[in-house]
């Protein structure tokens, strides 16, 4: 009966949560009984032990997960404001002028490139979007923030879709009207020469955190493009 | 001629705080380096929760989802680390509720049942800690990581679940007799 007492008190003396009086009783009754003593011992063990569990590590493709599921919700929810914006680029017109004005600023980035600001570039480029899968005119942001991510497996996940795409507008493009085709060409050239661009830099120097930025800019202009004509 | 030194601040250097603001703006590298942060320490708290690395890894992502949808919230007037894990426990509380799992009766009644003569723990290693952890029913298991692994205190562990700290404390002393239990195979 006093054992069950003080073995209901255990925890709380081992964390500290006991009073002066308090601590000093059990510690006497743990004095004379070893059987509430070796009770104690084990709970001290296993705390200890618990303190020095190793931390676990997630697979490396969960982050990839998660950033595509944020981009889907932002899609989401800029498509849920913007109907009205969306109904407008549908129609062909807006939508090449649009991904046309996308491609030019990709160009006019990589055209104002210079080689006494290229080191200070490569430390400084425009912050990623959460809808860096949904590409718009938003992305291109003005320079400010530290590029910390992963362009490679962006532009890896981008370049899927936009195979994607070009398969289903081989199937539309017969049936394009003369103005859309026009429209699509145009725009589709202004994006190649920039992804052209980006290319030959990038050839020169594969490291260029910069080129490899303003890549995937034009990538994604070539993916809105794409999407905006697939429907057609 | 003179020359300029620029410091620039890397994104190691940012408190949670600041990524939690630039997270906030829309800025995905700073979520990403939140997450490279604080992935482990989640995702191994889910897994202790849970018991298996795909439910794991399923609710480590809808937490860090959660986190984005409400990064906006976060004033930093708690640390970030229990903004998240109270992101956690909420989780896995609904997790569990949809599969049926009740919690143990939440009471700050001390009694622990019978103690048959106690016989020492053989030498532990962590792995058998590890699978008696997973045995512990949910309340306990639950406030245990909370306390002994995480490191919370009781009154930080009753607003996570919503409880008193007396019930805090209670639970935490039944997971430990139900620990030693089972260590010595009592089960």
């Amino acid at each position: 009966m006093a054992c069950a007492k003080y073995q209901d008190r255990l925890s709380d003396y081992i964390d500290g949560f006991l009073s002066e009086r308090e601590r000093l009783d059990v510690e006497r009754h743990l004095r004379e009984c070893g059987d509430c003593r070796t009770i104690c011992e084990d709970l001290l063990y296993i705390r200890q032990l618990s303190r020095e569990l190793p931390e676990y590590e997630p697979s490396p493709q969960l982050w990839e997960r998660i950033a595509a599921a944020i981009a889907a919700e932002t899609r989401a929810d800029s498509h849920s404001v913007s109907k009205g914006v969306q109904r407008l680029w549908t129609r062909p017109i807006f939508a090449a002028a649009a991904v046309a004005v996308i491609a030019l600023l990709v160009g006019a980035l990589l055209r104002s490139r210079s080689p006494v600001l290229e080191s200070q570039e490569a430390r400084v480029s425009p912050p990623v979007q959460w809808s860096a899968l949904t590409p718009s005119l938003l992305e291109i942001q003005p320079a400010g923030l530290i590029l910390i991510h992963k362009p490679t497996v962006e532009s890896e996940i981008v370049q899927r879709r936009i195979e994607a795409l070009e398969r289903q507008i081989r199937q539309r493009r017969p049936f394009w009207d003369a103005e859309t085709e026009a429209c699509f060409r145009r725009a589709l050239e202004t994006v190649e020469r920039s992804l052209t661009h980006c290319r030959q830099g990038l050839e020169r120097d594969p490291e260029d955190a910069v080129l490899r930025e303003l890549y995937l800019g034009a990538l994604k202009a070539k993916l809105e493009l794409l999407k905006r004509f697939s429907d057609l | 001629m003179g020359y300029e030194m620029v410091v620039t601040k890397t994104a190691d250097s940012f408190t949670d705080l600041e990524l939690a603001a630039q997270s906030a703006a829309g800025d995905v590298a700073a979520f990403e380096r939140l997450y490279e942060l604080h992935r482990r320490r989640v995702y191994s708290l889910c897994l202790r929760m849970l018991g298996n690395t795909a439910d794991a890894e399923d609710m480590t992502q809808e937490v860090f989802l959660q986190v984005f949808r409400k990064i906006g919230t976060f004033r930093g007037e708690a640390a970030f680390t229990t903004w998240l894990h109270r992101l956690v426990v909420n989780q896995v509380l609904m997790h569990w509720r949809k599969r049926g799992i009740r919690l143990e009766e939440t009471t700050e009644e001390g009694d622990v049942g019978e103690v048959a003569r106690p016989r020492p723990l053989p030498m532990l290693d962590r792995i058998a800690l590890e699978q008696a952890i997973r045995r512990l029913p949910p309340g306990y298991r639950m406030v245990f990581l909370l306390h002994d692994v995480e490191g919370y205190e009781h009154e930080e562990i009753a607003v996570m679940l919503g409880c008193s700290v007396g019930t805090s404390k209670s639970q935490l002393h039944k997971a430990r007799l139900k620990l030693r239990r089972l260590l010595q195979g009592e089960g």
